[in-house]
């Protein structure tokens, strides 16, 4: 087993600048935001007044669906790689029940008074009738060709069910589970959404790039709104004057008055997907499995005014913001390196620690995948100061209060892989798994059948506390040094901020470790990183915020990588970054 | 090695082409109209909007199930004609276009759901390799984002298909490939001007590359439980977002255009949607077709295949042109013979397909034609057993 010897304060530091998200003070209109992480059967929980991580939530394979009710108290999920339902106890973040649905369950929603939900299952046609609280199915309703999207109506009288396959939306009447109407649409209707004063209901045509609002009074189509290129998800503003509608394909939102005129557009990037509205309706949400972010919108000034990093390929689809403040894990976890690359068959570790940050003591701590590709398998063990292993593998370990624990974690693959997403649950008895944020504790794993270059990288700023701090319009810098410790290999240092949005110019230099750092390469978005085995190269990173950044370290971070020509990574680490 | 094709030469001027004349006379008559020279391609180079940009310019589409997975669709678009592996690594897709299969589940031919294909700039790394990515938009907000294979105009050796996986069983390919469809143009344009010798068996296409857009899916990803459903391929360039649109070529069934509607029309066709061939086209495509002298069954087999102008495929039937569209279908054999009545008609070139190279799996169609290949029958990216023989 190659065993990586780095310093243990590293990680400290990491979790100290994590530490900053979880001790924030909830507001009083604190929400809960659920995003389902579609390649990585997990639910990441957003606390909406922190606007950070604050726990993971295991579900079924491919959650895609999400509704929240109306209380906020219950989070639903459709698992739409299982044929499953979770029902999730907000508060807690404790899977309550797990319902069998149909095959390949995909858009959820609730009624308003929370007793009753409807999940189109895509593959069998058909709506499943569930009730919240016997978490049973209770009516299977035959609807049109692959129903995806779904809606109910604010007085809980209707549900409308977008059938994707053969342009038609399909209204169930609530009291009876009957199928009260079809209503031709535009070309592939994907989502579905009703006005809070329940006149409307508003389709969003994919592949027409428009959007149809139905009258619930006469279940016909009344208006035509175009919208951008490849419209998905939809909400309707508080006063249902408004649709929300992500273009996934012009990688932007189009806020479109419903009674006619030109929308104006958010730009985003990416691939937006879900739109939800927070319980007061002054934020609008989106998840973006193009940039991998939950965007924060102000419904007000319909500009972004913040952006989360979430884990995997995000695709919350329906109502997936409550008003209750969610889950929050007494678990805080980092890994170094971040990245590890090589050859099937041989074991690649990570030093990892995990910090209980309340005032009791937890048990029964272990570390798993959420889920994973058949073959790769972790391992964890508890290591002393010296980053000696102790005890035995997989033994469950336990945490003092306030207390940390390092471990050494060990990944093992059959197959080839390469992965830039592969989710580890850190978790105890009694409370959620840790938060999974990128940079942090979310490894890129790479199992090669040729030798591969593996690039241990570690990056140092002034305060070496792993953040880095300049002023606005000013400049900073940070250093990387980085050894290969695999094959020899060319590769490209690049650095970036995953996709993130943030108010700063970065570039990036190889450097000459005995002459101050400075650039022996151009400087520029990338620089050469040709590698020998046991070879060490240095770089200089240059940093100059045009705008504030707060300190939002699970979120505001600069990344460097080591990619190869497919950009597949061999190496990563970032620094935390913020404005004075 | 080039070889002399089995079929060609004196014992197909012999073959008695009372039918064949009278569609070449209606072609030539077309043409004379239009002051431009016949063309029978499969859709290569189709009309004056195309041949303007070869990076939207649809040649052929394809869809047949896995041979060894029924549940899965295999849907194939190649553009960039006659590619020539000389000029292999500067063949890119249009950063600005979008490349789309349009699927209908209906009779209308509305369509139901789509696979959008963009891409990216083109760009070069430190090391000089060029490099492009794909971004596909699968129905139900499914995106898949990989690097395009390039092309090489030194390696005797055909790069190694890059292939992008998808969990759900999806698998994407974007690059070059010999192209699939065999002809021989030259016979038939010799045909059509009423010269002999016409038909040899020589394959116009033979040695020359396509760009390929290969995707597998489970059928029900874009269809769902449908058994009957059709596809067609469009190309647009887009304006400042991607909901401005401006249709360049489509592509169903092969020579409709081609052969079945006038030049005039062409871009009228190139630009039009199925759900309107009926009403725009289907006159048009009766008289050429009447022109042909055509036997009535043969125009309502035609009719049903042809307008709309959809690949239309029935899963409780096998595979084969013209339920759905295999690599491998003689397809423009098989639609002379209806268009002509003479049911034992081909082109000849039926052994130089045999001769290429089509794959039982992923991605399907045979490696590209290497500038400089390793001299070989056998040996991947040389062409030259499908190359063109001297004309006549």
């Amino acid at each position: 087993m190659k065993r990586l010897k780095t310093a243990a304060s590293w990680r400290v530091s990491l979790l100290l600048a994590t530490l900053s998200i979880c001790g924030v003070a909830a507001e009083s209109r604190a929400q809960g935001i659920y995003v389902a992480s579609q390649d990585s059967s997990v639910l990441s929980v957003v606390n909406g007044a922190a606007l950070a991580l604050t726990a993971t939530i295991p579900t079924g394979s491919a959650p895609l669906g999400v509704a929240v009710t109306t209380d906020g108290s219950t989070v639903l999920v459709a698992n739409s790689g299982s044929n499953t339902v979770s029902i999730i106890d907000a508060a807690s973040g404790v899977v309550s029940a797990t319902v069998a649905v149909g095959k390949q369950p995909s858009g959820i929603a609730v009624a308003p008074n929370g007793a009753t939900a409807y999940v189109a299952n895509t593959l069998d046609n058909t709506v499943s009738v569930i009730s919240v609280a016997t978490a049973k199915v209770v009516a299977t309703v035959p609807v049109g060709l692959s129903p995806f999207g779904v809606a109910v109506t604010p007085n809980g009288a209707a549900v409308y069910v977008a059938n994707s396959f053969d342009n038609t939306v399909s209204a169930i009447s609530g009291a009876n589970n009957t199928v009260s109407a079809t209503v031709p649409v535009g070309a592939s209707p994907s989502g579905v959404a009703a006005s809070p004063d329940g006149s409307t209901v508003y389709v969003t045509n994919t592949l027409d790039n428009t959007v149809s609002a139905i009258a619930v009074s006469s279940n016909s189509v009344t208006s035509t709104i175009a919208v951008g290129a490849h419209p998905f998800g939809i909400a309707s503003s508080a006063d249902s004057t408004r649709v929300y509608v992500a273009n996934m394909q012009d990688g932007n939102l189009s806020v479109a008055p419903v009674a006619g005129g030109s929308p104006s557009t958010v730009t985003l990037g990416g691939a937006p997907y879900g739109v939800s509205l927070s319980p007061d309706g002054t934020q609008i949400y989106v998840v973006n499995p193009g940039v991998r972010t939950l965007a924060i919108i102000s419904a007000s000034s319909t500009t972004v005014t913040a952006s989360v990093s979430v884990p995997g390929k995000p695709a919350s689809l329906g109502v997936f913001a409550g008003a209750k403040t969610p889950a929050s894990s007494a678990l805080v976890a980092a890994i170094l390196p971040l990245s590890r690359s090589v050859g099937v068959g041989n074991t690649s570790s990570v030093f990892a620690t995990v910090l209980n940050s309340k005032s009791t003591a937890l048990t029964g701590c272990q570390v798993s995948f959420a889920s994973a590709p058949t073959g790769l398998t972790v391992a964890y063990q508890t290591t002393n100061a010296s980053n000696q292993p102790t005890g035995s593998a997989n033994q469950p370990f336990g945490l003092a209060a306030n207390g940390s624990q390092s471990l050494v974690l060990t990944f093992n693959d059959a197959n080839a892989l390469q992965t830039s997403s592969q989710p580890l649950l850190f978790q105890c008895t009694g409370t959620s798994p840790a938060a999974i944020v990128a940079g942090l504790d979310l490894p890129v794993l790479t199992f090669s059948t040729t030798p591969t270059p593996d690039i241990i990288p570690i990056s140092a700023t002034a305060t070496n506390d792993g953040i880095l701090t300049v002023p606005v319009n000013g400049a900073g810098a940070f250093a990387v040094a980085a050894i290969d410790i695999g094959a020899a290999g060319s590769l490209t240092a690049l650095v970036d901020t995953q996709g993130v949005p943030l108010p700063l110019t970065l570039t990036i230099c190889q450097s000459n470790a005995s002459n101050n750092g400075a650039c022996s390469s151009t400087l520029n978005s990338t620089a050469p990183a040709t590698f020998a085995t046991n070879g060490t190269l240095t770089y200089s990173v240059f940093v100059t915020p045009t705008g504030a950044i707060p300190f939002s370290p699970g979120t505001s971070r600069i990344f460097v990588r080591f990619v190869d020509a497919n950009n597949v990574a061999y190496g990563a680490t970032s620094v935390a970054v913020r404005t004075n | 090695m080039t070889r002399k094709p089995n079929g060609s030469g004196a014992q197909d001027e012999k073959r008695p082409f009372f039918l064949m004349r009278n569609i070449a006379l209606a072609i030539s008559a077309v043409a004379l109209l239009s002051g431009a020279p016949p063309a029978l391609a499969a859709d290569h180079r189709d009309s004056p909007s195309v041949d303007e940009d070869i990076t939207t310019d649809i040649n052929d589409v394809f869809m047949f199930r896995d041979p060894a997975d029924a549940t899965k669709l295999v849907l194939v678009m190649t553009t960039h004609p006659l590619s020539d592996p000389k000029f292999a690594s500067s063949y890119h897709y249009n950063s600005n276009a979008l490349y789309r299969f349009n699927l209908h589940t209906n009779t209308t031919a509305v369509p139901t759901s789509s696979i959008d294909f963009t891409f990216s700039p083109t760009t070069t790394d430190a090391s000089g390799k060029q490099q492009q990515t794909f971004t596909a938009y699968l129905p139900h907000g499914v995106t898949v984002t990989g690097p395009v294979t390039m092309g090489s105009t030194t390696s005797p050796t055909p790069p190694t298909p890059i292939v992008t996986s998808s969990p759900g069983g999806i698998q994407i390919y974007a690059g070059p490939r010999e192209d699939p469809f065999v002809f021989d143009l030259v016979g038939f344009n010799r045909f059509a001007a009423g010269l002999t010798p016409n038909f040899t068996g020589n394959n116009a296409f033979a040695g020359f590359n396509v760009n390929a857009i290969v995707i597998e899916l489970p059928t029900a990803m874009v269809v769902g439980s449908a058994q009957k459903f059709g596809m067609w391929g469009t190309t647009f360039t887009a304006g400042s977002s991607r909901a401005q649109l401006t249709q360049i070529d489509r592509m169903g069934n092969p020579a409709i255009n081609t052969a079945l509607i006038p030049t005039g029309l062409k871009d009228a066709f190139n630009a039009g949607i199925p759900q309107n061939d009926a009403r725009d086209f289907a006159p048009t495509i009766l008289k050429t077709l009447s022109a042909f002298n055509t036997p009535p069954a043969n125009v309502a087999i035609l009719a049903s295949v042809g307008v709309p102008d959809t690949l239309k495929i029935d899963l409780s039937k096998p595979d084969g042109f013209p339920n759905g569209r295999r690599l491998q279908d003689r397809v423009l054999d098989i639609e002379i013979q209806l268009i002509s009545g003479n049911s034992s008609f081909t082109d000849g070139t039926g052994p130089q397909q045999a001769a290429k190279v089509y794959l039982t799996t992923f991605p399907y169609l045979g490696p590209p034609c290497q500038a400089t290949p390793t001299a070989g029958t056998a040996a991947p990216g040389d062409c030259a057993a499908t190359a063109m023989v001297s004309s006549p």
